[in-house]
């Protein structure tokens, strides 16, 4: 058995296998047109037995926001599958590692993945770094008290012409909000292709003829109302610029006459519909894991976010996969600028690097990783867990509205 | 004694403690049985904190009792106000029974000193207009067990704790204790009081509860660490096998190490499939303690609403674990109690200075956005982004988040 890098004539053969891995329903023409269309040939692998495609993985090229709007290389992990043929044989190990030092060998500073199980990925050093929510709301509930002001107009659109005004609308709002990550052309003519998108409506906010709000939503019987006219409206994904736009695009999705329901998958912790509602309670929510984040690049990844206030820190962290242990000095002056440098003082807080990962966004405080003992600390870390904390907190929340 | 629009409130006198639970059984939905001892608690309750009557001549029509209770904030305990009990009765709808009661009943709490009123709210639409916000979450969890394994950190925090069951006297008699100390760096956490926890671990078992209540407490040493207390259920797995499911009622511990060995212990219950628990912090350890953190379902729902009745007294009570200086308008349009502009200037050490100010606003919000993110558990900028706020200096809404954010788990724990 051996890790190669696929070759693109093996691309249907090896999506074959990668379809098989998480039981979906991908068509040949499909994966053609992925392959034509967006695929990053490069970046995929296949682990080979004798002539079999025993395992698979890769990568997609993504640039993701970090608090304070800096953009990093990032790699977006994804069709990692191991055959039932196979298992119990180091190949996701494998596959893993190599994908890791390929992304830093191109200077990728991190990596990100949607976990198709949820104990998969610490152990290779991701935490859980953007939970978020999922909604589900009857419209007899989704009035509200409170709104910021919008004027604008919407537009239904066709898939067609909806496109261009997603992406612009979508490339404004990631560069605001920390964990998005940028969609290029091939990729929104790739999801919303007609195949995915043949059952999908388009919604777009503009104001003074700009566009600042989208969503793209789908109709799907309701099982509780057992009346054809009264349906769930699930919410594929909304997105808007700025807190008016997305109140405006809400209030359309709220108020489609025949939605009884209404669903939403992944929506950010923070979103501020649940303080608009009349009855905050109605808004049913879940915790997601979404999306996990591995630090390939600590220095990078540290000195080029923003924090919230100054402070000066020394970090071991510890490899979850073999690397040796490393040491940095995080030091953020009063004007808010980060250094992060190789350093040989001794360490204030030692955790491993799955901790650091979790605790990037603040998605975990630092107090809370000593409390659990998922990081330890000397007396001097102890007494600096406050400012830690402060540092690291993170407005927005981090979120990734698709997935890769 | 005052009467509007035929309607009077007034004080509740001795000799209507019978027809004042009655009424307020009623208003929640059920009919008012008389048990052993329960209206001398009734009575003790009442006569503890501060129960309002709306009659209409000899009528009870509307119910609420305000207790004097403690509650964690950032750095320190204080008084709140409990609401409870609040019932209008369904005859006696749209005629401002609950508006009137609400104001003279804040009137009177801030009167007798109280900066904070506070309530769990019976549906979640009522108490905005009155100038309460929603301040800390809570969250019902719900945990598939055969797939509750620990990860390494979870694993390691577990191996010492000593466990012993208890009897429900044992729990009330080192419950109060712990209480306390947790409370200290728990904000949002709700006192309970000597007669709660009488209720919640009566001497004798109820004989009208069927539910087999155990408890188990942990241990370092001498040092009793923590408890919990559950039932367990006749359920189906959903292979629709007989199984159990086990329902925390309460978990409390001072430490993570015993937090950690309660849950495991409860998770290791035999015969069970499923473990639930209604009043879980919504920023929960636990779910970091999980190899797979999916088998925790988390569903969260606003916990304790609180409504703030001397702003400057307010502010100056918690600690900051960031410096800064802001002026705030805030609006009190329902009673005007907290109305006013205040600049508040927190210093190095993390205490506050508040005070009433002609200085130019930086942000002007509703008594109730203040409420909402005062004890840290929301940002000030998503409240911004649902229009429940207004910057008037550029920045000022990112200074309010970071100043006022805490990283203690909020919890309330208790019901009231």
């Amino acid at each position: 058995m051996q890790v190669v890098p696929l070759q693109i004539d093996d691309f249907v053969r090896w999506r074959n296998v990668v379809r098989a891995g998480f039981g979906d329903r991908i068509s040949t023409e499909d994966s053609i047109y992925m392959r034509d269309h967006r695929a990053e040939i490069d970046r995929l692998l296949a682990c080979v037995d004798g002539g079999e495609i025993v395992g698979t993985g890769g990568a997609d090229s993504f640039n993701m926001t970090l608090p304070g709007s800096d953009q990093v290389p990032v790699a977006g992990v994804a069709y990692i599958t191991t055959s039932p043929t196979h298992r119990r044989r180091g190949i996701q190990r494998n596959i893993m590692d190599r994908l890791h030092n390929d992304a830093r060998h191109r200077g990728d500073a991190a990596a990100i993945l949607w976990a198709s199980m949820g104990h998969l990925y610490s152990r290779y050093g991701y935490g859980n770094a953007m939970p978020s929510h999922n909604w589900r709301i009857r419209q007899a509930f989704s009035g509200w008290t409170h709104q910021p002001n919008f004027n604008g107009e919407y537009r239904n659109l066709m898939r067609d012409q909806a496109i261009p005004f997603m992406e612009t609308i979508y490339d404004a709002a990631r560069r605001k909000r920390p964990g998005m990550i940028d969609r290029r052309t091939q990729r929104w003519q790739y999801e919303v292709h007609p195949k995915h998108a043949a059952d999908d409506f388009f919604v777009v906010y503009l104001e003074a003829n700009k566009p600042r709000g989208y969503a793209r939503y789908v109709f799907n019987e309701n099982p509780v109302t057992n009346d054809e006219f009264a349906m769930t409206l699930k919410v594929r994904e909304a997105v808007a610029v700025d807190a008016s736009a997305h109140a405006a695009i809400w209030r359309w999705l709220f108020d489609e006459p025949l939605a009884h329901d209404v669903i939403a998958d992944n929506r950010p912790i923070d979103d501020p519909i649940y303080w608009m509602l009349t009855d905050q309670r109605r808004l049913r929510r879940t915790v997601a894991d979404s999306i996990w984040l591995k630090l390939l690049d600590i220095p990078i990844m540290l000195s080029k976010r923003t924090y919230q206030t100054s402070g000066s820190i020394v970090l071991e962290v510890s490899a979850n996969s073999g690397r040796p242990t490393s040491k940095w000095h995080l030091d953020v002056d009063e004007g808010g600028r980060a250094s992060c440098e190789p350093t040989t003082r001794s360490s204030d807080i030692s955790l491993p690097e799955s901790a650091l990962s979790a605790a990037y966004f603040g998605a975990i405080s630092w107090s809370r990783l000593v409390a659990i003992g998922h990081a330890e600390s000397s007396p001097r870390g102890l007494s600096l867990l406050p400012v830690l904390d402060t540092m690291f907190r993170c407005s927005p929340a981090p979120w990734n509205p698709f997935h890769f | 004694m005052d009467t509007v629009n035929g309607i009077t409130y007034r004080k509740l006198e001795p000799h209507e403690v019978l027809a004042y639970t009655k009424s307020e059984t009623r208003g929640f939905g059920s009919v008012y049985r008389i048990r052993q001892g329960h209206l001398e608690r009734s009575a003790e309750y009442y006569r503890s904190g501060t129960p309002l009557c709306a009659a209409e001549g000899d009528e009870i029509v509307g119910t609420t009792v305000a207790s004097n209770l403690e509650v964690g904030v950032p750095g320190a305990v204080v008084p709140m106000a409990g609401i409870t009990s609040v019932t209008v009765a369904p005859t006696h709808r749209r005629r401002g029974i609950l508006t009137e009661m609400m104001r003279r009943q804040l009137h009177k709490v801030h009167q007798q000193g109280f900066a904070l009123a506070g309530l769990w709210a019976s549906e979640s639409a009522i108490y905005g207009r009155f100038g309460y916000g929603m301040a800390v979450e809570q969250q019902e969890i719900s945990i598939e067990k055969h797939r509750a394994m620990f990860n390494g950190v979870g694993l390691k925090l577990v191996q010492r704790t000593n466990l012993a069951f208890a009897t429900a006297n044992k729990v009330r008699n080192i419950g109060p204790k712990l209480w306390r100390e947790k409370m200290q760096t728990t904000p949002g956490m709700v006192l309970r009081n000597r007669l709660d926890w009488e209720r919640s671990y009566p001497n004798r078992a109820d004989p009208n509860d069927s539910r087999n209540t155990f408890h188990v407490i942990s241990r370092d040493g001498d040092n009793i660490t923590g408890f919990v207390s559950y039932h367990v259920s006749d359920s189906s797995d959903p292979d629709g096998l007989d199984y159990k499911k086990l329902t925390v009622q309460e978990l409390v511990a001072s430490r993570p190490d015993a937090e950690a060995a309660l849950w495991r212990f409860v998770l290791d219950v035999d015969l069970v499939h499923e473990v639930t628990h209604g009043g879980h912090p919504a920023r929960s350890n636990l779910w970091h303690l999980f190899k797979d953190p999916r088998c925790m379902r988390q569903v969260p729902y606003d916990g304790l609403w609180l409504r703030i009745l001397d702003v400057p007294s307010a502010l100056c009570e918690r600690t900051y674990d960031i410096s800064g200086s802001v002026t705030i308008e805030v609006a009190d349009d329902f009673g005007g109690w907290g109305r006013g502009r205040y600049a508040l200037d927190v210093a190095d050490d993390g205490s506050a200075k508040c005070q009433p100010t002609d200085q130019q606003s930086d942000i002007i919000m509703p008594i109730e956005t203040l409420g909402a993110i005062y004890l840290g558990a929301h940002g000030l900028s998503t409240l911004a982004a649902a229009g429940r706020c207004t910057e008037s200096t550029q920045g000022a809404v990112d200074k309010v988040d970071a100043m006022f954010a805490t990283n203690h788990v909020h919890h309330v724990a208790a019901e009231f």
